[in-house]
């Protein structure tokens, strides 16, 4: 890794000025693995690497070290935080927990065209996945996981956003990895199964395979950051999702 | 030094939450521009933010106002926390000792007395470190992600604390919800637990929106509450002497 920043910005050609577009970018840029964990950057290397003013700059670092995507050295440098296996072990909590109750809700509602439009992103997240695009593909993956939990209200729906922001770092980078090992295709098939539960409007079903999904996706995460991860938290949280419960509360 | 536009939606939503802002009022920018001394490039983009939290809403002619309290909100918020608090319940009954469960019973006894002299803001203090202990052992990611649902649920709890049953009633039977969670942690019952949280969420949420509009059931606070007790009725509140 060099100490010097890559030379020009991600995307010049994007004009969103504001704090919240640039705060974008630099979690675009952290995903993509360009803000190093290994390497503290100064704000005017930053500011520089970014082409804009050190103010809202300051202030998109503000919130992403609220989103702890973002650490603040000692020296006053930034560098991108580690990943680690606690952490997406939570993240996992959170999206096997919020994403199965917006599925269970979702799927009853599903229309003809809801079908279609998943089947094409199906389709296409498939085709990108054969020819190894693994940035394009997180568009239609994502849109297809969205479109299923899509019946939930603004607060839900902005909790599973933040959640997929907050662990497509963790995909990319582990990605990364797979990609040069070769990807298996228990993804894929694990999304047509979860589509064909949902053609059947069988809700808690669906909701099972999105979180036995994620937990499969994000247990092999946590253990290629930690061998020797233990995996009790998430089958727990499996457990206590997709079974019923009938304490005798008195 | 922290930045301009999280500052001002910090503001505005501390605002908002506690009722300085009332539901359904115009958030007009000019407005709150004046009233924040701030300017308007900043506002707008922090207005946008809460927009996405669910706390301001745009109209179709383009202008804000302060989201009005809402049966959709209402059930949006105890759905995820039904389903969240239920999960970090399960995984932190296991983990506490004599330590936690001696902490949690000091914790109820401030409320007791707090509830005693009718300090119904005092109150809230302890009453959230309450709830935060029972689910900190998922996490911390987990405990800030449900610490912001939290205050997002004061504006409705106040609601169903202050204008509706009366305080010290309402207060009663939280309480004894209270009691039989702490029970169950204490005999590592982490079912009985998890439907005990389950019932107190879904409890201030049907009542809540019982009082917005009576017409309107809450059919998924209903659904989610028979996930984690095996019905969708609420339980009988539970007798003193447990």
């Amino acid at each position: 890794m060099s100490e010097q920043p890559p030379a020009g910005p991600p995307d010049k050609g994007r004009r969103n000025t504001g704090v919240t577009g640039l705060r974008d970018r630099l979690r675009d840029a952290i995903v993509a693995g360009e803000i190093p964990a290994n390497a503290g950057r100064t704000q005017a290397q930053l500011a520089e690497f970014f082409d804009v003013s050190r103010t809202p700059l300051r202030e998109a670092l503000r919130m992403l070290e609220l989103e702890h995507l973002i650490i603040r050295e000692p020296n006053g440098r930034f560098r991108a935080a580690d990943l680690s296996a606690d952490e997406i072990e939570q993240l996992a909590v959170t999206a096997i927990t919020l994403e199965s109750a917006a599925v269970r809700l979702t799927v009853p509602d599903l229309t003809i065209a809801d079908d279609a439009r998943l089947e094409g992103l199906l389709a296409e997240s498939l085709r990108l996945a054969e020819v190894g695009e693994w940035n394009a593909y997180e568009v239609p993956h994502r849109a297809f996981h969205m479109l299923l939990a899509r019946n939930v209200g603004t607060m839900h729906t902005e909790q599973l956003n933040r959640g997929w922001d907050q662990s497509i770092r963790y995909r990319q980078a582990f990605g990364r990895v797979a990609n040069a090992a070769g990807r298996d295709s228990a993804p894929q098939r694990e999304h047509r199964e979860i589509l064909d539960a949902a053609l059947a409007r069988d809700a808690d079903a669906t909701a099972r395979l999105v979180a036995l999904h994620h937990r499969r996706g994000m247990g092999e995460i946590a253990t290629s950051l930690n061998p020797d991860y233990e995996t009790s938290t998430l089958d727990k949280t499996i457990e206590i999702i997709t079974e019923d419960h009938h304490p005798q509360l008195a | 030094m922290s930045g301009t536009v999280a500052l001002i939606r910090d503001r505005l939503r501390d605002a908002i939450l506690s009722g300085k802002l009332p539901p359904g009022q115009p958030a007009t920018q000019a407005d709150l521009a004046e009233r924040f001394g701030v300017s308007r490039t900043p506002l707008r983009e922090a207005l946008r933010m809460l927009e996405l939290e669910g706390l301001v809403v745009r109209g179709s002619n383009g202008r804000f106002r302060i989201s009005p309290l809402s049966i959709g909100q209402i059930e949006d918020l105890a759905v995820m926390r039904i389903n969240l608090e239920a999960v970090a319940v399960t995984l932190t009954v296991p983990q506490f000792g004599h330590a936690e469960h001696a902490k949690l019973e000091g914790l109820l006894a401030q409320i007791e007395r707090y509830a005693l002299v009718e300090d119904w803001v005092g109150i809230e203090t302890p009453h959230r470190d309450f709830h935060q202990m029972l689910v900190s052992g998922a996490g911390d990611r987990v405990t800030a992600l449900l610490a912001q649902l939290w205050t997002h649920a004061t504006r409705y709890r106040t609601v169903a604390f202050q204008q509706l049953e009366g305080n010290a009633a309402g207060w009663g039977t939280s309480q004894l919800e209270h009691r039989a969670i702490v029970a169950a942690y204490e005999a590592y019952d982490a079912e009985m637990a998890a439907g005990w949280i389950a019932a107190h969420i879904a409890r201030a949420a049907i009542l809540v929106a019982a009082h917005i509009d009576p017409d309107h059931p809450v059919t998924r606070v209903h659904e989610s509450l028979q996930r984690y007790t095996g019905t969708p009725d609420l339980p009988e509140v539970p007798s003193v002497d447990e």
